[in-house]
């Protein structure tokens, strides 16, 4: 835990941007591989570090960013719909039977996806939770947020040993 | 790099920017349509999706903004070109600071109200923060790859 206390804090915060509502718009494709060069400036600051740093060990600072991250924001997300009983796919259910009907497909297909949907909305709007929404957060956080971490990680390291390669040597 | 790990990587990529288009596809794939919201969720975690900054094609929405549009495209432009000609050189850190100034004065300016969101100035500023992006991102699995072969060699009595 303390070897990853970077990444702790930072998937902490993009976790929470991610999440919830009105930092949500800050959201951006940017939010993850940022938290990961954060972590990893953070851990080189906390252990003095000036050299070069090692490939390896950013791709797993920006894993575990981004694994924290899916945990937080995973949590988030389920806590704030078991209180407010709504979310995202609640908000959007009028638009994704627009959508449905808008398509050139028979009437049992359309009926089929929308009965899917109405049933997760059901239990939402009912309990505040359902196995299939909780499923696909879960799917979801940890599949984008491990994959955008570690690109952070990467893409982290190699700018700060682009500018240690810049700097001039005493 | 070896040649079909290029391949590997562009697949990779075009596969998460085709994913961009999921609604597309689900028009002409009707199984797809089950999982639309759930890939539209996936997305939203990279992206506001804020509908006037979408980008439209035949009448069917993206999932992402167009600056994230241009940031995939110039991701994806850039691995299929590295499929043919490989980017060996180690990138500056100008580049980096070129590809994200544009984004980030157009991302203000924006914010600020001094003039209208364009989609096409803020896929423009994406693509070329895409690229730049691009070539840390394989210089550092260039140099992931031999760090994994040192320790191999090193392991080798």
């Amino acid at each position: 835990m303390k070897k990853y206390l970077s990444s702790f804090v930072c998937g902490f915060g993009a976790g929470v941007l991610q999440i919830v509502p009105v930092a949500k718009s800050l959201s951006c494709c940017l939010l993850l591989p940022a938290a990961s060069f954060l972590a990893i400036s953070l851990d080189r600051k906390a252990n003095n570090l000036t050299g070069r740093i090692q490939i390896k060990k950013a791709l797993m600072i920006g894993l575990m960013t981004g694994i924290y991250a899916a945990i937080f924001g995973s949590v988030l997300d389920l806590v704030i719909t078991l209180i407010t009983k709504n979310n995202d796919l609640i908000a959007a259910f009028p638009e994704l039977q627009r959508m449905v009907n808008s398509f050139p497909l028979n009437e049992s297909l359309k009926n089929e996806v929308l009965s899917l949907f109405q049933k997760v909305r059901e239990e939402i709007l009912a309990y505040g939770f359902s196995w299939l929404y909780t499923f696909s957060v879960l799917v979801n956080n940890f599949v984008v947020n491990t994959l955008f971490g570690s690109i952070g990680g990467l893409i982290g390291a190699q700018i700060i040993n682009s500018r240690i390669n810049n700097t001039p040597q005493n | 790099m070896k040649f079909s790990y290029r391949i590997i990587l562009f697949l990779l990529i075009f596969f998460w920017t085709a994913g961009i288009f999921f609604e597309f596809f689900a028009e002409e794939f009707p199984l797809l349509l089950n999982f639309v919201p759930f890939v539209k969720k996936g997305y939203s975690l990279v992206c506001h999706q804020q509908p006037e900054k979408l980008v439209y094609i035949f009448n069917t929405e993206s999932f992402v903004c167009s600056r994230c549009m241009g940031i995939y495209s110039g991701f994806l432009i850039f691995a299929f070109i590295n499929i043919f000609f490989e980017i060996k050189f180690d990138p500056p850190f100008k580049l980096f600071l070129i590809g994200l100034i544009p984004a980030l004065i157009d991302s203000v300016l924006v914010t600020l109200g001094i003039y209208h969101y364009s989609k096409a100035a803020a896929g423009f500023t994406g693509f070329l923060l895409g690229t730049s992006v691009f070539l840390y991102f394989y210089r550092s699995m260039i140099e992931l790859i031999a760090e994994k072969r040192r320790i191999t060699f090193e392991k080798i009595p």
